[in-house]
């Protein structure tokens, strides 16, 4: 595809030239109307602009960072976008790399990154990732020293680098947000110290005391730092329960919180490359764990009450239906009264016997007449109820449904009952008859109703979806 | 026939139309330009909307309903009184009201509409307002993401040309968008947002800060009490910025309460909102590829941007002031019944087109084998912010042998694994029987231009497709609910049109009336005596005349601003 083609200009660096070859040509290809066209003509531009700022480059050739030469290799290939997330992922786990080994020699780096963001704004995506280098170069040794006393932990031999950074400017409005930060640090320890006050989300509301939260270097730095912090105290506290001993762990609701003020999983990858990977571990993977969920009832006002509409499995449709057989029918009501005999019959024969003296085969037959009617019962409640079936019919894999094989409600489900107990009157005339319905009987006609073999019709319904015929 | 432009807010709702001399604000049965949005049902089993409603949510919150938009798409549902509302439901009463509005104010019949919908909605909340809007007999075959609307609305009335940063902080939701406007194009390069972040959730932290100091539980004051307290707050959070201190008197579980609202005390529990607004914001600037110094111009709309510490973060973010010289609260509607006029073709907007980005990943879950207990793992198919219309297609293969069917979940979100992102629905499609892998379907995803999805899937040993059999979705209704929901909507009715402004005023004064003690009560149940008795008699001059009078008492004695 040739992008100067499809917005019919010739090949040029003027930005202004294609976008508005492209105006002219998207007024002929609506999105609304030609979805597919317009697909096209926009991947075009998009490449137009890409290869008109390469051109502008090589005209004045500059640095380019690794970041746009993947961005535009991408974009020559013009496919889904799909894996230009990859491509940024393993972008930045580059810079990871690079800034680790970096590290080492953080003096130098600190001043210069600070001249840059002293600079008017360049790259943003530049500029962002060196002033998060400057900050978590030079907050390192702080956090940690802030952090000693329960970390046991020693590494305060950097803190010539910060004494270095903070001398740098000396702004005292600065000032006064540094004294902040090891203030709100100090308590962030105190708080940690006291084990039964953590999972108290009131507790860390002071986090928010300071206007400063919303300054981006001092909302970066407290939240690194603190992160750090709690990963050690996690890290510690899972190490000593392995150990058998019991030690509080900061909960998720806590990381979450925290996590809300300061977006540690918006800054992942800024955070693995400025700690060991074990320690972020230690806090993403409880975040991920514990999703936190927004209530959609939050901030919702009046009404009596609100309820929450049960999930109704929809009814799956066929485009054929079998009735069940004659025999697999007679089997099934066999089944159900059995099972009303044995949980039922069964012991008021024997009450029958022992209570009012009568003799067995009097009782027997009783209670066999007590447990049609029961039967009748059950058969109205279960074949109207979500189960469409007796017990019986359940494992038969049928089902009771309606002229449209849909459910059959109470009531019908009630007349379909009457149905049958008149068609029982006729005897065995009814059983004849019945023969030769072709498993659509006399009382499913009656009280129109049917009963249709559900395991059967969604097989042949799938098979024949399959193409097997 | 002329098609309306409609802005369904969260806290309120407007109607916009395009006619010949440029775009107009339809004014509601009370003369305003906002409806609130809420929704409520008298003794008489009538219908109360708008303003009315709202006064009436103090003294009968068990029938009235406000902020219901952030329940669209879920199976909630809401009680009023003895009857049950889904959200979808109550937006289409609100609707429907609009539609007369308009009806009444361009004296013909209107059947279509374009709606506004928060740019991070997800496929469920859009559909559900579109069925809002065909339950209120509007035709709705577009929804426009409300920061476009407003970039319409602003790009149409600056002409100006180059990178807009729009912020639309509404009453329930938050929505970033970065547009470009240049040569009658509008392209949208970004969008990012919050679903549950607006005005509301101020209004609510300053509530959860006071009963949190006077040791007191939400449950245990009673709904008056506690929507009194709502409202407020809401007063007070509408004054901070002009008025320093001020001094509430609140009146909680029987004992009456000295508030200071002090300008510390609220910027304090507002932070962590900022925080969570700041976001989106960085997002879309990440994903448009920007740099800050190229955005020409940052726009604030929705009412809640009103807030003095909401425009400092942004005026500090972006080291300039931002501007908003279109009234926030309308400018979507305006923008909305910009788009109308589009669609309907109007000739002198010929040369304006629209494109928009899908804010969010679509795509489906496939087999986790590393790490089961997990669920399945995401797989993307269309990537947030690609520009739209588009349409992808990604293969998948069984993953057992003689698998029979193929399972596609239909999923929107960031996260890696599917559990964690929206469901939006799943198809399930039958496949021949095959050692695995050897089957693939193709899953396509075409993603239209009012942001509703279509998923098409082909087994392609067999050349069958199975298209939008999106057989579960929540809150949606299907064809049968939706006729059982019209006719239950079909039997509640509002009060006549000419009545409104009479009922507003009642119900104001009656809440006036509750809220206050002693002869200033007997004093405001004389005055709506004395009302009562010349609604009687109906002379509508004489009408007139005492309620703009009883008006003016009115506004002496409310100390609230809220609505």
């Amino acid at each position: 595809m040739n992008p100067w083609e499809i917005l019919e200009i010739d090949p040029c660096n003027d930005t202004r030239t294609i976008k508005r070859a492209y105006a002219k040509q998207l007024k002929q290809t609506r999105p609304d109307e030609k979805p597919e066209e317009f697909q096209q003509l926009h991947t075009a531009y998009k490449w137009a602009l890409k290869l008109a700022e390469e051109m502008e480059e090589d005209a004045a050739p500059r640095e380019i960072c690794d970041y746009e030469n993947g961005a535009e290799a991408e974009m020559r290939e013009a496919t889904i976008s799909e894996h230009q997330l990859n491509e940024l992922n393993k972008d930045s786990s580059l810079s990871l790399e690079e800034s680790t080994s970096i590290r080492g020699s953080a003096n130098e780096m600190v001043v210069q990154s600070v001249e840059a963001t002293d600079e008017s704004p360049t790259e943003s995506t530049k500029k962002k990732e060196s002033s998060r280098q400057e900050l978590t170069t030079s907050t390192q040794p702080v956090s940690e020293e802030a952090l000693e006393n329960q970390c046991e932990s020693e590494y305060g031999q950097e803190e010539s680098t910060v004494e270095e950074l903070y001398q740098e400017e000396n702004d005292p409005e600065r000032e006064r947000k540094i004294a902040e930060y090891h203030k709100v640090l100090g308590q962030v320890g105190e708080l940690l110290q006291n084990p039964r006050e953590i999972n108290v989300e009131k507790n860390w509301h002071f986090l928010t005391d300071t206007p400063y939260m919303l300054d981006e270097e001092y909302n970066w730095n407290l939240g690194l730092s603190i992160f750090e912090g709690f990963a050690r105290f996690n890290q510690q506290a899972i190490q000593s329960s392995s150990k058998g001993k019991d030690q509080v762990l900061i909960p998720p609701n806590i990381l979450h919180y925290c996590n809300g003020l300061f977006d540690w999983s918006g800054n992942v990858s800024h955070l693995y490359s400025a700690l060991d990977e074990e320690l972020c571990e230690v806090i993403f993977s409880a975040l991920q764990n514990d999703t936190l969920e927004m209530d959609p009832l939050q901030g919702l006002r009046g009404g009596r009450k609100v309820v929450r509409k049960k999930v109704v499995e929809p009814t799956e449709t066929y485009d054929q239906y079998y009735f069940g057989h004659l025999l697999a029918r007679g089997i099934a009501v066999l089944l159900d009264l059995l099972l009303i005999y044995v949980a039922v019959g069964f012991i008021s024969s024997i009450v029958i016997m022992k209570v009012y003296k009568m003799p067995e085969s009097a009782a027997t037959t009783i209670s066999l007449g007590g447990c049609c009617l029961l039967y009748l019962v059950m058969a109205w409640i279960a074949e109207s109820s979500k189960f469409q079936a007796t017990p019986g019919k359940y494992l038969m894999g049928y089902k009771v449904t309606n002229k449209k094989f849909e459910r059959i409600g109470y009531g019908h489900g009630l007349w379909r009952v009457l149905s049958f107990t008149l068609t029982l009157l006729l005897g065995k005339i009814a059983w004849l008859i019945n023969c030769f319905l072709g498993g659509n009987l006399m009382h499913d006609r009656l009280s129109s109703s049917h009963v249709i073999n559900m395991r059967k019709s969604r097989e042949e319904y799938l098979r024949r979806l399959r193409g097997e015929e | 026939m002329a098609i309306i432009g409609i802005d369904l807010g969260t806290t309120n709702s407007a109607c916009g139309i395009l006619t010949d001399d440029g775009v107009k604000l339809v004014p509601n049965r009370l003369g305003v330009t906002l409806t609130p949005s809420v929704v409520g049902l008298d003794e008489i089993g009538k219908l109360v909307v708008g303003k009315t409603a709202k006064e009436r949510l103090i003294n009968h919150s068990d029938t009235t309903v406000a902020a219901f938009k952030r329940l669209m798409g879920t199976d909630h549902k809401i009680k009023l009184g003895r009857q049950q509302f889904s959200a979808t439901e109550l937006s289409s009463v609100v609707l429907r009201s609009l539609k007369e509005d308009a009806e009444a104010f361009l004296n013909k019949e209107i059947t279509e509409a374009v709606i506004s919908v928060p740019a991070y909605f997800n496929d469920n909340q859009r559909q559900a307002t579109k069925q809002a809007g065909e339950l209120a007999g509007l035709k709705v075959e577009r929804l426009i993401n409300e920061p476009t609307a407003a970039a319409i609305a602003y790009g149409l009335h600056d002409k100006r040309e180059g990178n807009f940063l729009i912020l639309d902080l509404g009453g329930g939701t938050f929505d970033v968008s970065i547009l470009e406007f240049f040569d009658g194009i509008m392209e949208v390069h970004a969008s990012a947002g919050d679903n549950y972040l607006g005005g509301e959730d101020f209004v609510e932290a300053m509530i959860d800060s006071v009963l949190e100091e006077l040791k007191l539980k939400k449950s245990s004051l009673k709904p008056r009490e506690l929507q009194n307290l709502y409202m407020q707050m809401e007063t007070a959070k509408r004054r901070i910025s002009q008025q320093a201190g001020q001094l509430l008197k609140l009146n909680l579980s029987g004992r009456e309460v000295e508030w200071k609202v002090t300008s510390e005390w609220f910027e304090k529990l507002s932070t962590p909102l900022l925080l969570r607004a700041k976001r989106p914001i960085e997002r879309a600037m990440r994903d448009a590829d920007l740099p800050s110094a190229k955005i020409d111009e940052v726009v604030l709309v929705g009412g809640s941007t009103r807030l003095a510490l909401f425009r400092s973060m942004v005026g500090r973010m972006f080291g300039r002031l931002p501007s908003c010289h279109l009234d926030p609260d309308t400018v979507v509607a305006l923008g909305a019944a910009i788009q109308a006029g589009l669609k309907e073709k109007n000739s002198a907007l010929d040369d304006i087109v629209l494109t928009d980005v899908c804010p969010y990943t679509l795509g489906t879950g496939i087999v986790n084998e590393d790490s089961p207990q997990l669920g399945s793992y995401f797989l993307p198919i269309i990537e947030r912010n690609t520009v739209v219309p588009v349409s992808i297609v990604r293969s998948v293969c069984t993953a057992r042998d003689n698998q029979t069917e193929v399972c596609v979940d239909i999923y929107q979100g960031e996260n890696r694994l599917v559990k964690k992102n929206v469901c939006l629905g799943e198809l399930t499609v039958p496949v021949p029987k095959k050692p695995k892998g050897e089957e693939v379907v193709d899953i396509r995803y075409s993603y239209d231009m009012n942001g509703l999805l279509e998923v098409d899937v082909t087994v392609l040993s067999t050349g069958k497709t199975f298209n939008k059999l999106v057989e579960f979705t929540p809150g949606a209704l299907s064809e049968r609910d939706k006729a059982a929901a019209l006719e239950k909507l079909a039997q509640l009715k509002f009060h006549p049109r000419e009545e409104e402004e009479n009922r507003a005023l009642v119900a104001r004064g009656e809440r006036l009336y509750e809220a206050s003690l002693g002869e200033q009560r007997d004093y405001i149940s004389k005055l709506l005596a004395n009302f009562d008795r010349i609604l009687e008699r109906q002379n509508p001059v004489k009408i007139g005349k005492v309620r703009a009078e009883l008006n003016k008492i009115f506004d002496q004695l409310d100390s609230e601003d809220w609505i």
